[in-house]
């Protein structure tokens, strides 16, 4: 995969966790009182325990980019949140950016991209952020933020149109860009377009040389929207950029009345892990597996019904990286 | 790679707007079938449902729901015609200026967008509406000073920040951020007078020049300073 611009890690394999750290937001950043009066934000304290709590089982963190306000991004208002937030959480080996902003599938004229990329290199610079990923989608339309990102409309017009945003983004990131698979979740997304999105997904991919990130959910989701069930939830995986593949997500799905909800509650459903680990089997160059938005109780620990699903997923992945170091014993034998 | 067609992009991507934001355009499906090849009504109004709903409670600091910036405007109407009126408010010009994201000064923010909608509209008291609009708007702007989003022209600039003036049951009420503070509140006569004028006695003033520069020095200690 010499071609991709693949994130350098320093490590071969590793699981690590994700957080969208909303603001004001029970598992994000919440307003905390300082001893000299007045308030700041801060990493929610359930997250902090939990983390601590699991700070063997995580080699790296990414921190989903939520903007605080409707001011003009600039990196000086963010430095403070962020300074205190790498102070909260363990030393990871690794830390990274999930975009929100970039809006890769964007269906507006967009003419200046400047503020919006300063501002990110300014961040990566600043706490050596080793990648930064986002959906590929349209995450706001003429300046209005979806409730949840759009897939990219599924048309040749489309593919090329993305593949310019992403080619103009990568030019300009100093840390390499990693395409993510978009979610289809039920009720809160549509298709538009006749192209397959695992054809649209590795059309891109390839075109534009980008790592990517395949979200078990969302491949799931997009299924699921085809009429998929069953053994055929997992068919076709070939026609992903599997080579391509650094990372895979996974966050809290749900099926309920016959809809696959995109839900990111924290509790992995038994599909996202045998997806997993065929997965893990398809993709030579995968690097990180990342347990995605976890919800927990007030101490700190996982609810009753995201234990066992996570604690399967420790057992997966710990299996995944302690098979690279044999292979690699294997290999220097 | 092939080459962007840009007039079939441009012509899906108005579809797609229309489709996200527009309830009418979403009932003329047939239309959007021919370009896309594909579509599914039950999901297009979930997703339009979606949209709406996110309008109506979306939270961000210093930004307040639509429910909760005119609830004395609104009071009265029932919550099916609360949400069919932001339905209109999504097929609206003002909807269409709106923006929260990016780096476009020339878009406006919610507060504004609804506001004009709802006065376009003539919906509850016009006193009321106005008074709820700069609460909301002023409280806005006192969050983030360097917002992106335009000013809106009821909201003067002075040396000591931003202010607006709106009457309301025969009194005069101020809000203004003052070096980054939010300040609300009735006004003497004298005192909205002065702000309007911005500090500068009119030739036809019924106050002489001592008094005026009174109301200048009891203004200037809490911070208005012209």
């Amino acid at each position: 995969m010499s071609w991709v611009r693949t994130p350098h890690v320093p490590f071969e394999r590793g699981l690590g966790v994700g957080l969208d750290l909303r603001y004001g937001c029970a598992h994000g950043f919440v307003r905390t009182s300082v001893p000299e009066g007045g308030s700041e934000d801060r990493l929610a304290p359930r997250v902090r325990s939990f983390l601590q709590q699991h700070r063997e089982d995580f080699v790296y963190a990414f921190f989903s980019f939520q903007p605080k306000d409707r001011a003009l991004l600039d990196p000086r208002d963010y430095f403070p949140i962020w300074d205190r937030l790498v102070e909260d959480v363990p030393e990871y080996a690794s830390l990274a950016l999930h975009h929100t902003q970039l809006n890769l599938g964007t269906v507006d004229q967009v003419t200046d991209r400047s503020r919006l990329l300063d501002f990110t290199n300014a961040m990566i610079d600043r706490y050596d952020l080793r990648w930064v990923n986002e959906d590929v989608g349209i995450w706001a339309i003429d300046g209005k933020p979806m409730p949840y990102p759009l897939p990219p409309i599924l048309t040749c017009e489309g593919l090329a149109a993305c593949a310019g945003h992403v080619e103009s983004i990568q030019k300009a990131l100093c840390s390499p860009l990693v395409l993510e698979f978009p979610g289809f979740s039920d009720g809160s997304s549509f298709v538009l377009g006749q192209l397959d999105a695992y054809d649209f997904f590795r059309d891109l991919a390839e075109w534009t040389h980008s790592p990517v990130t395949l979200d078990t959910g969302h491949l799931l989701s997009y299924r699921w929207l085809r009429g998929c069930r069953g053994a055929s939830l997992y068919d076709e995986l070939d026609r992903l950029p599997l080579a391509n593949c650094f990372e895979i997500h996974l966050s809290g799905c749900q099926l309920a009345g016959g809809r696959f909800l995109d839900l990111h509650h924290g509790v992995l459903l038994s599909e996202q892990l045998e997806l997993l680990r065929r997965l893990i089997a398809k993709c030579p160059n995968l690097k990180a597996i990342t347990f995605e938005d976890p919800k927990v109780n007030a101490d700190g620990s996982l609810p009753t019904k995201a234990r066992g699903p996570f604690e399967e997923l420790l057992v997966i992945a710990n299996r995944w990286i302690e098979n690279a170091e044999c292979e690699d014993r294997y290999a220097r034998a | 790679m092939p080459g962007l067609d840009a007039s079939g992009w441009h012509q899906q991507c108005q579809v797609l707007r229309a489709l996200v934001f527009s309830e009418s355009r979403r009932a003329q499906i047939d239309a959007a079938d021919d370009l896309f090849g594909s579509l599914v009504r039950d999901d297009l109004g979930r997703f339009g449902e979606r949209v709406i709903a996110d309008l109506c409670t979306r939270r961000r600091r210093g930004a307040q729901s639509f429910e909760s910036m005119y609830g004395d405007t609104l009071m009265g109407l029932r919550a099916s015609a609360r949400t069919d009126l932001l339905r209109r408010f999504c097929e609206s010009s003002w909807f269409i200026r709106y923006g929260e994201v990016g780096d476009r000064r020339s878009q406006i923010c919610f507060e504004e967008a609804t506001y004009r909608f709802l006065c376009e509209r003539g919906v509850g008291n016009e006193e009321v509406r106005r008074v709820e609009f700069l609460q909301a708007v002023t409280r806005a702007l006192a969050v983030q000073p360097n917002c992106a989003f335009s000013v809106p022209d009821e909201v003067q600039r002075a040396r000591f920040g931003l202010f607006a003036l709106a009457p309301l049951a025969g009194k005069t009420l101020l809000f203004a951020i003052v070096t980054g503070r939010l300040v609300t509140g009735p006004v003497a006569p004298a005192s909205a007078a002065f702000l309007r004028a911005f500090g500068h006695r009119p030739a036809t003033s019924s106050l002489a020049q001592d008094d005026w520069d009174k109301v200048g020095e009891a203004l200037a200690a809490s911070g208005i300073v012209f």
